[in-house]
């Protein structure tokens, strides 16, 4: 019986420990103190016992409805203080507020911003130029000569024989180098034109191009800035790997892949099961492109190197549909 | 380009597992995009054994085939004449690919379902065998349900490798076995083709009329010839290449295309006239029927191979499909040859065709490869066609290649690629990939590149391949030291910042459209002839119809994102676009580029909420944004004009231009007429403002001044005055503005009114005067003597009342 006594104690206390309005600790009175209440057998029954526990058990259970019904009344104090504090007829403060229609920039702005501040922060300087070039500019200076095979590496937007749409903001590099000379740290972003149009290509897409000529810039140099880049933009620990490509205006140059962003290095879709992913193409600027800028090739080396603002948005982002960002649709701009 | 690993042994045998050998090739430059099991098409068949054979109800010469795969029972029909019981035999299970290209499927034969198919090695292309079903001798292991790719142990990969445009070199398979000996530093072993026997024949004429597109034209005849299937090895080879064989002939040309990558054509020598070659370029009018059936013509700066009477080939590209090796061909005329890579290019462009062939070609073959790619391809003629040489192979060779001087200063690669390589190790790599030294000390190497790497021209050229040889890991990775030279940068550039920061802070989102319109986009705002906008410059090859002008306006871009925004039902729209607008000069010279900025708005003017009213935004919500722009800017001193001439796309009476200074016009805002929004199909209104960048740049040019805070109070007085209708407010508060009365700090406009008791045609304007003067606080009398003049002089002037 004294266990009894503990049992409805116990589960007494907490269920009023836990009410959190008068209704629930009317419910709990009725459960316990009613008529028929837990409490309330209990003391019906005390008849029954023998006569020395009686007089224990009679004591225990009167005392037991005393905490209960005291605890009860404090209870309910309680609640009243708290309704008081927190309630003012006709005021809900848990209604949404009185929002202002958020302003926000284009991912690709953003992302733009963002990378031309890590090399601005390394000192490279924006610089920009036409969107319709002349093909000197976009190719031949760029040692990609007429009938060349590499022109085939970039579908291009043709106007005339001798205008086109970029391809690229490299041309933005030669008009740089024909005004200024070394040293030279420049950043070119910029939209520019292929004719492609898929899930992972637009006709038209933004590209960051960048370029530093000095007297002793390596393709170690290389290495290091744009491992600070990746670093940067993706995660401190991305895992960089550099490999050789082919540019026309770089040599030697380099193809930068990242760890897959999105498997960590495991293999996925995304990166094709390799692992990597690549973001960035670079390399040691060819002796041609310094040729015909006049600079010299004995005195100044440079590398050069160029990312794609859309795919690297698209990794840090996780958006797999390239044409999302020129639907231009609110549900999508509004996440940025 | 697909590279065969097997194929790839005969000439290096190199024992690293496939993965590294495909890491390690991707980590030089030759990029490995996929490594797929050369018999993938095999997967699904297992080894089963035949348990009983019935005879086919329906069909006398079909049986049906009780087969086990240990697991599993199935039947299927088979026509083979040497099917057992008891025997162990491939069984194709559905998705199986066989050599002829088809995919096996169940299916109803004659009234019984088939759950696959046993099949020959042909079927299979594991071999040449067809004459009935590939049966499996007992050995351990094979067993049924086992997979016949492990059972006969067919390990073999195809590599896709991405070859770079000035690694021709490597588009075939001595080539990337060239590259995987140089990287392992591991020998290549290449036979000889043996010598043949010669018998006497009349040798056709062959001549080169054009020694500046034709390098080097080598030719073969054979006779005795027999056309039929390929063997299986070399068809299964071809396939593996990405290669559909043919016939005997023609695969051996593929083949030796793949193995050696020099590009070869077999005529029909019975179908020459003459028989004569000559290598020439196209008589005008002249036509060639190729062999994918094509009626081309041929230009006089083509080149084409031709015998005495017309053109035969188009030099390079492909052959004539008259001159053809066919079933009946017995003598045969093998070309190869060395033809100028820009012409080949320009050919394969002017005809829209790039074949295997012209690929090569245009990128450059190997001069000195040419002969030796032609004795290979007599050689297994010979071996597949029963065919031998006769009379003499030719080589006319006008301009011998001289392979140049290459030299490289050790020094010099290690500034350039930031290492501390020894002299010794720069040898070792140069000579990795075939350089042949003549001189080495410290100061300079000196050598001669091998003939097949026509892309090593200078000294950087061989900085390249010393980095990939020792690795692009291998070189450190360092912050470069440069001097500061921090350009503040370009103005314009920063002014573009703010712009879209205060237009953002203002609620518009922005949004970044193709440069690209249609011309029919620019006609639906219903331009004037001579506008500007007018003048688009076109593009030569657009993807689309719609995209075939540079815009020359952003309007129509932002009219196609709100189209396609409300077709989602977003339909409560702040949007704004910075972009570049193109106006067409002369051919050959650069358009002009302008930057404009634009922004609208249509639907709610704030978010739905239990709290907001439903309404929508008006003209003036608009025009707050643009107010906003220009006062965040620091521009005040401008005003609207009424006409604007520029803007026929603006519902007339709503739209305004915006002038600042003398005279530059900053741009203009206004409702989008209806009729305009119907080519979009938009639901309106629209309200829309376009600014000019270079004359905003230049009005906001001027630097902020502070204006010292005021130190006494103000005094306020207000009137309501009853003015015409179409008296304009800027009119008004210039004519007041004008009057100057002193202390006269700022004039508010707090209420417009129309209707009882202002007579019709007629309006109250309630005005705000706020009186200040900076020294002292200002007495009611003073106010009044400023402030009472001035009232009665804007009554007098506008016959206006004041509004009790």
């Amino acid at each position: 019986m004294q266990e009894r006594l503990g049992e409805i104690r116990t589960q007494a206390l907490e269920s009023i420990e836990s009410a959190s309005s008068e209704e629930d600790l009317e419910n709990v009175r009725i459960r316990v103190l009613g008529r028929k209440g837990e409490l309330t057998m209990v003391l019906k029954a005390i008849g029954k016992l023998s006569a020395e526990e009686r007089p224990k058990i009679g004591q225990l259970a009167n005392k037991l409805k005393k905490e209960i019904e005291a605890s009860i009344n404090a209870r309910k104090d309680a609640l009243k203080d708290v309704h008081a504090r927190t309630f003012i007829p006709g005021l809900d403060p848990t209604l949404p507020g009185r929002q202002k229609q958020l302003g926000r920039l284009h991912p690709i702005t953003q992302m733009m911003d963002e990378i031309c501040s890590v090399f601005e922060r390394m000192g490279f300087t924006v610089a920009q130029g036409p969107e319709v070039e002349l093909d000197f500019y976009n190719f031949e200076a760029l040692n990609i000569p007429p009938d060349h095979p590499a022109r085939d590496m970039q579908d291009t937007f043709y106007i005339d024989d001798k205008v086109l749409l970029r391809t690229h903001t490299s041309p933005i590099q030669i008009r740089a180098m024909e005004r200024h000379r070394p040293p030279m740290r420049v950043i070119a972003p910029g939209k520019v034109y292929r004719c492609d149009s898929d899930i992972t290509h637009t006709p038209m897409f933004h590209q960051v191009e960048g370029l530093m000529v000095d007297r002793d810039v390596s393709f170690a140099g290389l290495k290091g800035v744009l491992t600070a880049f990746v670093q940067q933009i993706f995660d401190p620990d991305t895992l960089v790997r550099f490999r050789p490509s082919f540019f026309p205006f770089t040599e030697p140059s380099a193809e930068i892949d990242i760890q897959c962003v999105i498997c960590r290095g495991k293999g996925c879709r995304i990166c094709s099961h390799t692992g990597w992913l690549e973001v960035l193409g670079a390399g040691m600027v060819h002796p041609e492109v310094f040729r015909h800028v006049g600079y010299d090739t004995e005195e100044f080396s440079g590398f050069a190197f160029g990312l794609g603002v859309e795919r690297i948005a698209m990794l840090r982002f996780g958006i797999d549909d390239i044409r999302l960002f020129y639907d231009n649709d609110l549900r999508f701009l509004r996440q940025f | 380009m697909l590279i065969l690993t097997s194929w790839l042994k005969e000439f290096v045998h190199f024992t690293v597992p496939i993965e590294t050998l495909a890491e390690d090739l991707t980590m030089a430059g030759l990029e490995v995009e996929e490594i797929e099991p050369a018999y993938k098409g095999l997967a699904p068949v297992v080894v089963c054994s035949i348990e009983e054979i019935v005879p086919h109800p329906h069909a006398s010469h079909l049986q049906v085939c009780m087969v086990t795969t240990g697991e599993q029972k199935f039947d299927v029909v088979c026509g083979a004449p040497n099917v057992e019981k008891g025997q162990m035999a491939a069984l194709a299970r559905p998705g199986t690919v066989l050599s002829n290209g088809t995919t096996v499927e169940s299916s109803d034969i004659y009234g019984i379902c088939s759950d696959g198919m046993l099949c020959s090695e042909a079927e299979l292309g594991i071999g040449d065998d067809k004459t009935g079903i590939l049966v499996l001798e007992p050995a351990p292991g094979c067993e049924p349900g086992e997979s016949l790719v492990d059972v006969l142990g067919l390990k073999d990969w195809v590599l896709d490798i991405a070859v770079t445009p000035n690694r021709p070199d490597c588009l075939s398979v001595l080539g990337v076995a060239r590259e995987v000996s140089a990287i392992y530093g591991i020998p290549l072993t290449i036979t000889k083709s043996p010598n043949h026997q010669i018998t006497k024949s009349p040798n056709p004429s062959i001549s080169i009329e054009a020694p500046d597109l034709c390098g080097r034209y080598t030719a073969a005849v054979m006779e005795g010839i027999r056309i039929g299937p390929s063997p299986y090895w070399m068809a299964m080879r071809l396939q593996a290449s990405g290669i559909r064989p043919i016939n005997n002939v023609v695969d051996v040309t593929n083949y030796v295309l793949i193995e050696r990558g020099q590009p070869l054509h077999a005529f029909d020598l019975d179908m020459l006239t003459g028989p004569a070659i000559e290598v020439r370029t196209a008589r005008p009018g002249e036509k060639v029927k190729t062999i994918d059936g094509k009626d081309r013509e041929v230009r006089p700066d083509m080149l084409v191979i031709a015998d005495a009477e017309r053109p035969v080939a188009v030099a390079g590209v492909m052959g004539g499909a008259e001159t053809e090796v066919n079933d009946d061909t017995k003598r045969i005329l093998l070309e190869s040859a060395w033809f100028t890579p820009t012409q080949v290019r320009r050919t394969s462009k002017a005809l829209k065709t790039i074949t295997e062939s012209s690929y090569r070609f245009e990128r450059g073959v190997d001069p000195e490869g040419i002969i030796s790619a032609l004795y290979r391809t007599v050689e297994l003629i010979g071996q597949v066609t029963g065919g031998c040489l006769a009379g003499e192979i030719k080589d006319i060779y006008p301009r011998p290649y001289k392979p140049g001087y290459l030299s490289l200063r050790p020094e010099k690669a290690n500034k350039l690629l930031g290492t501390g390589l020894e002299t010794g190790q720069i040898v070792q790599f140069l000579e990795r990939i075939g350089i042949e030294l003549t001189h080495v000390d410290d100061e300079k190497i000196r050598g001669m590149a091998p003939t097949y790497r026509l892309d090593l021209k200078e000294e950087v050229d061989l900085v390249e391949e010393i980095a990939r040889l020792y690795g692009f890991p291998n070189i450190p990775t360092l912050a470069p030291r440069a001097g500061i030279a921090a350009r503040a940068p370009e103005p314009s550039q920063r002014l573009v910042h703010r712009i879209r920061n205060i237009l953002a802070a203002q609620g518009m989102t922005e949004v970044i459209s193709y440069s690209f319109m249609s011309p029919n986009e620019i006609e639906a705002l219903g331009l004037g002839k001579n506008d500007p906008r007018m003048q688009m410059v076109n593009v030569q090859n657009p993807l689309s119809d719609d995209q075939s002008v540079m815009r020359t306006s952003i309007i129509p871009s932002l009219m196609g994102t709100v189209a396609g925004n409300q077709a989602r039902r977003n339909m409560d729209l702040g949007l704004f676009e910075i972009g570049t607008v193109f106006y067409a000069r002369g051919t050959g010279e650069l358009p002009l580029e302008e930057q404009r900025i634009i922004a609208l708005c249509t639907g709610s003017r704030y978010p739905e909420s239990w709290s907001l009213p439903r309404e929508q935004v008006d003209l003036f919500d608009l025009k707050g944004v643009l107010q906003g722009l220009l006062q965040a800017l620091g521009i005040s001193e401008w005003k609207t004009v009424l006409e604007t001439p520029d803007g026929p796309f603006y519902l007339p009476g709503t739209s305004a231009g915006i002038v600042w200074g003398e005279n530059s016009v900053l741009g203009s805002f206004g409702q989008i007429d209806p009729n305009v929004l119907e080519f979009w199909d938009i639901d309106g209104p629209v309200f829309l403002f376009e600014l000019s960048f270079d004359a905003l740049e230049t009005a906001a040019s001027r630097q902020l001044k502070f204006t010292s805070l005021a130190r006494y109070p103000a005094v306020e007085r207000d009137i309501a005055v009853i003015v015409p209708d179409r008296l304009s407010a800027q009119d008004l508060l210039e004519y007041i503005s004008g009057q100057a009365p002193d202390f006269l700090e700022e004039v508010r406009i707090f209420d417009i009114y129309r209707g009882k008791p202002v007579p019709e045609g007629s309006k109250s304007i309630g005005m705000r005067f706020t009186y200040r003067a900076l020294d002292h606080t200002l007495s009611d009398h003073e106010v009044s003597q400023v402030h009472d003049p001035m009232v009665r002089s804007v009554l007098q002037s506008y016959k206006a009342k004041l509004r009790d």
